[in-house]
């Protein structure tokens, strides 16, 4: 790696950062009014991996999250919320990045005990799920690997966590000195299923999706520590089966298959100590059939060594850190993912800090080394980021 | 001379003696003043007289400046106010919720940015009581000795 390369990305970084830092904070409150406001995170990072290829360092900024919001109240019991996302750095004139609606709901909130959304909306799994987007609200700059839209290309974010549901009942329930969380959603299935309308169905920008999403969380919250088991079922479009971190897409031609996600999440934020971690088991069904296909697949000589027992995935991560003060923390950071289908592990691990100059400006520098595949790749990571709330 | 200067000595030294006792009354006096800029004024939790509450405690009102609970039990939808600039009523407030305000913010950021509720609305200490007196089902906080006819309170923090 070359040493003036890095300084200057670092220079650089640090003349952006300092443009951050003297922003005055804007003032936003209750009011009946439209309220428009949103985020976005502003990152550079320096990566030097290695692989059979040797040396593959290469530096770059970029920015992967920007989101607007629209959110109006209607009397006492209404209000609607709209999100636009532009992701991965977005150019439409260069074919680069994804802009899209991110959510579109209108809410009846009877009390705190009942609240109904309806319209396209994340839905609650785990702890993070709702608020993976929202990056100033996270001390590290890359979110863990199911979350992280940037590893678009290694994962299939819409395995591990619902992406969307289209309504939610939800609430808060005191029994005594807890509060118990509930959640429950419909939706459709994940992306893999997501057409916009074809030569059979008239109405165009129609999901044609066949097969539907439930889910829901359970969830108590004492004291600042929050603990809940989520679950959702649907069903997964196997008509190919993609090993994204493999590399391998193969037409397996299994059809739909009965997926099952179980997650588990537990997080508190106690004193100046804060902490969170997550388990989430995706639990793929095949039928006798099904499985007799995907052997047959596997004994191939073609994906010898690389289709693994069955299409089963496994998450989990942990993060934990201190609040040194208000404008200044530090954490460190695992996260792992192991996919069955692929017989492939990937890790990481990592540290970082962020400092708020205004409350509204969160300033972010992290390392992450990542390993795939038991060492056969990794990859160290060394990033600076302002996550801005405007 | 050596007379004027013999009778001089003792006479500096009684003066220097008393300079110093009232130096020492002077920093004690500073002293205490300091100690009274520290502690915490007696705050006022205020509501508008459609507020179908007249005692709540810090339970509730933790819950009502987190944005957990957006209703009064009439339905109707609650309007917070908030102070604008940090001082010991805000501090003594969200110390009797067992909150910092920099806690509150990050709260009030994540329900912001999930789209769930919006902040309480900011105002200066003038301000609030008539927000709070002209303002619906609102709620604030002020400085005790700010508390006029045209507001009910219904907590006082010591």
């Amino acid at each position: 790696m070359s040493t003036g390369r890095i300084s200057s990305l670092y220079i650089s970084l640090l003349v952006f950062g300092l443009t951050f830092a003297f922003v005055p904070e804007p003032a936003l409150g209750q009011s009946d009014d439209l309220n428009i406001y949103g985020f976005f995170q502003a990152q550079g990072r320096y990566v030097d991996s290695e692989d059979a290829s040797g040396d593959g360092g290469y530096s770059s900024f970029r920015l992967p999250q920007l989101n607007l919001f629209f959110a109006k109240e209607f009397g006492d019991d209404f209000g609607a919320f709209v999100s636009t996302e532009f992701l991965n750095s977005y150019n439409s004139g260069e074919d680069f990045g994804i802009a899209r609606l991110g959510e579109g709901w209108v809410q009846y909130e009877y009390g705190r005990a009942l609240k109904v959304k309806g319209g396209l909306l994340i839905p609650k799994f785990n702890n993070l799920n709702e608020i993976k987007n929202r990056t100033p609200l996270l001390p590290y700059i890359t979110r863990p690997f199911v979350y992280e839209q940037s590893y678009k290309n290694l994962f299939e974010n819409g395995d591990y966590v619902p992406q969307r549901a289209y309504g939610q009942v939800y609430g808060t329930l005191p029994v005594g000195d807890v509060e118990v969380d509930y959640a429950a959603y419909v939706g459709n299935s994940d992306p893999g299923f997501l057409v916009s309308g074809d030569a059979n169905y008239p109405v165009s920008g129609t999901d044609t999706t066949y097969s539907k999403l439930f889910g829901g969380r359970v969830g108590v919250n004492y004291k600042g520590v929050k603990a809940g088991v989520s679950g959702t079922v649907d069903e997964a479009n196997m008509r190919e089966v993609n090993l994204s971190i493999a590399d391998v897409s193969v037409p397996a031609g299994l059809g739909d298959v009965d997926r099952y996600r179980i997650g588990a999440d537990l997080s508190f934020d106690v004193n100046d100590f804060f902490a969170e971690g997550e388990v989430i088991s995706v639990v793929y069904d095949l039928s006798d059939k099904q499985e007799a296909q995907w052997d047959g697949l596997r004994a191939q000589p073609t994906f010898a060594g690389v289709l693994g027992e069955d299409l089963d995935q496994l998450f989990y991560y942990g993060v934990a850190g201190y609040q040194i003060t208000d404008k200044f923390d530090v954490h460190v950071l695992y996260n792992a993912v192991e996919e069955s289908r692929s017989d492939t592990d990937l890790d990481s691990y990592g540290a970082g800090v962020s400092y708020r100059p205004v409350f509204p400006i969160r300033l972010k520098a992290g390392y992450r080394y990542t390993t795939i595949r038991d060492g056969a790749f990794n990859s160290d990571f060394f990033s600076l980021a302002a996550s801005v709330t405007f | 001379m050596s007379r004027a200067f013999r009778f001089a000595i003792p006479t500096t030294a009684n003066s220097i003696d008393r300079v110093m006792k009232h130096l020492f009354f002077l920093c004690t006096a500073l002293l205490f003043a300091s100690l009274a800029g520290t502690s915490h004024a007696q705050v006022a939790v205020i509501a508008h007289e459609d507020v179908p509450v007249e005692q709540t405690d810090a339970e509730t009102l933790e819950d009502v400046y987190l944005l957990e609970q957006n209703k009064w039990d009439n339905g109707s939808k609650i309007v917070r106010f908030d102070l604008n600039a940090e001082n010991d009523t805000k501090t003594a407030f969200y110390d009797h919720l067992g909150q910092s305000v920099s806690d509150a913010k990050k709260v009030w950021l994540r329900k912001k940015l999930s789209g769930e509720a919006q902040p309480p609305e900011k105002a200066s200490p003038g301000q609030v009581v008539d927000k709070v007196s002209t303002t619906s089902a609102a709620i604030g906080y002020v400085s005790a000795d700010a508390v006029t006819d045209a507001v009910k309170v219904i907590a006082t923090i010591e």
